[in-house]
């Protein structure tokens, strides 16, 4: 009875997954197509063919701990080879979706995200945050908040009080590290216990500093987009993924900058055109609009792809993000005041949405690919 | 197919069932194929393909183990209820039916390949049993449907109307259609050692209570069985028996060393007119060459070949003999069902014969062959040649 295991599928899981855009996993009848057509598969227990038959029969311990899920840069190679149309790229793509809910807490919000009927919902919350916090701190006389900013340049921080922004954007941005954190711990547990099991490690516990060496090895290839390339079906996807990558990278870099400059040296936006700083941030904002419109154009003209909420609703939020943001700017030197305030506020919707979505939208691939691959490269898993 | 019939019943009656299906086979004919893949898209049906080890109780409930399922290892699964899903049987199974009076038993004759199901698999010729002048039609032959078995019995029809027509011209029945020749027995010679009323493909050979055969022509086919197995070389037909074969092969010149200073080898092919002679016919037109000290001579089926001919042969001066004949077991093509593998039982028997005369028993040997494989058959008679070469002259050369 050792060897044999006691399987008890979830219904309620695979209904997820169909939901979260695997509708056709259930097709499957295990020909292993796909582990011979995937291009970046390792050898030893390649993907997908058991992570097909494990989603086909609601196995979700098997799948949600999983490392191998997250080696999966859905190229579309297995989905364009299978033979029954089962999708296995799809598959993987929505498990993972799944994977990331699971392991993002609290489980309220992380549905919330999720539902597109409560997307309204979800951008309500910073409007209304901005608001009362804002009207708190104008009763205290902080003036967070001021609906006709007078002045003959337009300045976005004498509407919103750069402040204001602070006091909402950065406890957002710690919560979701911390959501990532815990979820990470969990994360990397899980996946070296189903490593274990399977077979597909010989390294009996986790040693730091040869995981940190091995993830300072992965990030030049995540950098260059190295997986991607070696895709067949979707290798034009890497462009487009590159530009959305170095734009959000860019406009990081961008926004600590500020960060620093505004409270270490006291010096207020909005920069001079020719400032070095605003090139790098508006060539990144560029960078992040064309990206995710491209990505957007690939989607719709894709067919045999399927593109779920979870899909729309982060390459929509990116663009939204880019596009508020770069329209907030030329509204303001072209001087258009109110409409200018407007987008701004917008804008400041979009990156609290983004902020909160990290740990619990498929951005999270952030985080749980790269540690799955340095995972795989620090077990030597090619 | 009924087992997802029944899944889906499941289904149906409780939201939150699910249902197991533990396959062999998954069997869903033409059409059917869509509604396996519409059950298979249900989220709480589960298929795999298994082998079911052991059904325990496990509380109010069961326990299902299976072994060799698609998920690659042994797995259990709680369930409810177990069903059995059993295949279809043919009513000729346990029960002959058609009750004949045959030497051999009263029913269809089992060959141990069809899992009970009726002999009328032949590969090349479906419908045609071993009872001559019966043709089994739908699932006495295959589990079938309704509407294939009577697609079926249009066929086997077609087949019984031909078998009328060459009884009325008192020819023989397929393969060897239009034969008009009869087995002939010198039964003053006989020893009543039954193996040709034993061996007899077709059961065309009844015996009397001494063992004498009695020959029913209306059932034979001609394919010599009886000639090849007779050990006092008493069965022949008019226009192939012992001595015509015999003639041949005692025509074939073996070189000597009156003509030559090192003569050259000479090897007896006895080849299967169906399949192997075609096979060596479409590799002449290829332009195939095979070694030219071969002399080939075809019969009607290896199951014909008498093992004087190979005697004959050896004791003549030739190097070697080859049987080149149909391929026998679970996938046979032998169109007179085991053909090639009585030669072969014979000549492992002829082994000891030829031990006895202090020839190697290397220099007999049989091969299979399908007909499409005309490909191999140089190499085949090409390795044989050098086998015999390495063995050396026969001794009896020149006797």
């Amino acid at each position: 009875m050792t060897d044999r295991h006691m399987l008890e599928p979830d219904v309620g899981f695979i209904n997820e997954v169909i939901g979260l855009g695997g509708g056709d996993l259930k097709k499957c009848y295990q020909c292993a197509t796909c582990a011979v057509a995937c291009p970046i598969s390792p050898d030893n227990r390649p993907f997908p063919r058991k992570e097909m038959i494990a989603a086909s029969w609601g196995l979700k311990d098997r799948l949600v701990g999983n490392g191998d899920i997250w080696l999966c840069h859905n190229c579309g190679d297995c989905t364009s080879l299978c033979p029954r149309g089962a999708k296995p790229g799809d598959v993987l793509a929505a498990v993972r979706s799944y994977a990331i809910k699971e392991y993002a807490e609290p489980k309220k919000l992380a549905d919330m995200i999720n539902d597109p009927k409560k997307l309204p919902v979800l951008l309500a919350i910073p409007a209304v945050l901005f608001l009362v916090i804002g009207l708190i701190g104008n009763l205290f006389g902080l003036h967070f908040l001021d609906f006709t900013p007078g002045g003959d340049a337009i300045v976005h921080a004498k509407f919103i009080h750069t402040t204001l922004v602070d006091i909402v954007m950065i406890p957002t941005f710690f919560f979701s590290l911390a959501v990532f954190g815990l979820g990470l711990k969990r994360f990397a547990a899980d996946i070296h216990k189903d490593a274990l099991a399977n077979g597909k490690t010989d390294k009996e516990k986790i040693d730091p500093k040869g995981f940190v060496l091995a993830l300072i090895k992965v990030i030049p290839g995540i950098l260059q987009h190295k997986k991607f390339t070696e895709c067949g079906e979707n290798a034009e996807r890497a462009t487009s993924h590159m530009m959305v990558f170095f734009g959000f990278l860019g406009l990081f870099v961008v926004t600590n900058i500020f960060f620093v400059v505004l409270y270490i040296f006291g010096i207020h936006g909005p920069y001079s055109q020719l400032n070095p700083v605003k090139w790098l941030g508006n060539i990144a904002g560029v960078s992040l609009i064309i990206g995710a419109a491209l990505m957007i154009k690939d989607r719709i003209s894709k067919s045999d792809q399927v593109s779920a909420y979870k899909d729309w609703f982060i390459v929509g939020l990116a663009l939204a993000l880019g596009l508020t943001g770069m329209l907030t700017q030329m509204t303001r030197l072209g001087g258009a005041a109110g409409m200018s305030y407007t987008i701004y506020f917008l804008h400041l919707i979009c990156i609290w949405t983004f902020f909160i979505c990290l740990p619990f939208s498929k951005f999270g691939h952030i985080i749980y690919r790269t540690v799955a691959m340095a995972y795989a490269e620090y077990t030597g898993r090619k | 197919m009924v087992a997802l019939k029944q899944a889906k019943y499941v289904r149906e009656d409780y939201a939150d069932g699910k249902s197991y299906i533990f396959y062999q086979h998954m069997r869903t004919p033409g059409l059917n194929e869509n509604f396996y893949k519409t059950v298979q898209q249900d989220p709480g049906i589960f298929l795999t393909k298994g082998e079911v080890v052991k059904v325990a109780k496990n509380g109010t409930g069961l326990v299902v183990e299976a072994d060799s399922t698609l998920l690659g290892e042994k797995i259990a699964v709680k369930a409810d209820m177990v069903v059995l899903g059993t295949g279809m049987v043919p009513v000729t199974a346990d029960d002959p039916v058609i009750n004949l009076a045959y030497r051999q038993g009263p029913g269809f004759r089992d060959i141990g390949l069809f899992n009970g199901y009726c002999d009328s698999n032949f590969i090349c010729f479906p419908y045609e049993t071993q009872r001559t002048g019966i043709y089994a039609a739908g699932a006495i032959r295959r589990s079938m449907t309704f509407e294939e078995s009577v697609e079926d019995a249009s066929g086997a029809a077609l087949k019984a109307i031909q078998c009328v027509e060459c009884s009325n011209r008192g020819v023989a029945v397929h393969p060897r259609s239009g034969d008009m020749t009869f087995p002939d027995f010198f039964f003053q010679r006989c020893t009543q050692c039954k193996r040709c009323t034993e061996e007899c493909p077709f059961g065309a050979l009844d015996d009397d209570e001494k063992g004498t055969p009695k020959p029913n022509p209306t059932r034979c086919r001609r394919c010599g069985t009886c000639m090849g197995a007779c050990p006092e070389r008493i069965i022949g037909f008019a226009d192939y028996n012992i001595d015509s074969i015999g003639s041949m092969v005692k025509a074939v010149k073996v070189p000597s060393t009156d003509d030559y200073s090192e003569p050259p080898l000479r090897i007896l092919g006895l080849v299967c007119e169906n399949d192997a002679l075609p096979a060596l016919d479409i590799a002449g037109l290829k332009g195939l060459s095979y070694s030219a000290d071969v002399r080939l001579i075809p019969v009607r089926c290896l199951g014909s070949v008498n093992v004087i001919w190979i005697k004959d042969a050896l004791s003549q001066g030739m190097d070697g003999v080859f049987l080149l004949g149909c391929k026998h077991g679970d996938d046979y093509q032998c169109h007179f069902v085991k053909g090639s593998e009585l030669a072969q039982i014979r000549m492992k028997k002829i082994g000891d014969a030829l031990a006895s005369l202090a020839l190697e028993v290397e220099r007999v040997a049989q091969f299979e062959i399908a007909i499409d494989e005309y490909d191999n058959v140089p190499k085949i008679i090409n390795d044989f040649v050098e086998s015999v070469e390495a063995l050396g002259p026969n001794p009896f050369k020149g006797f």
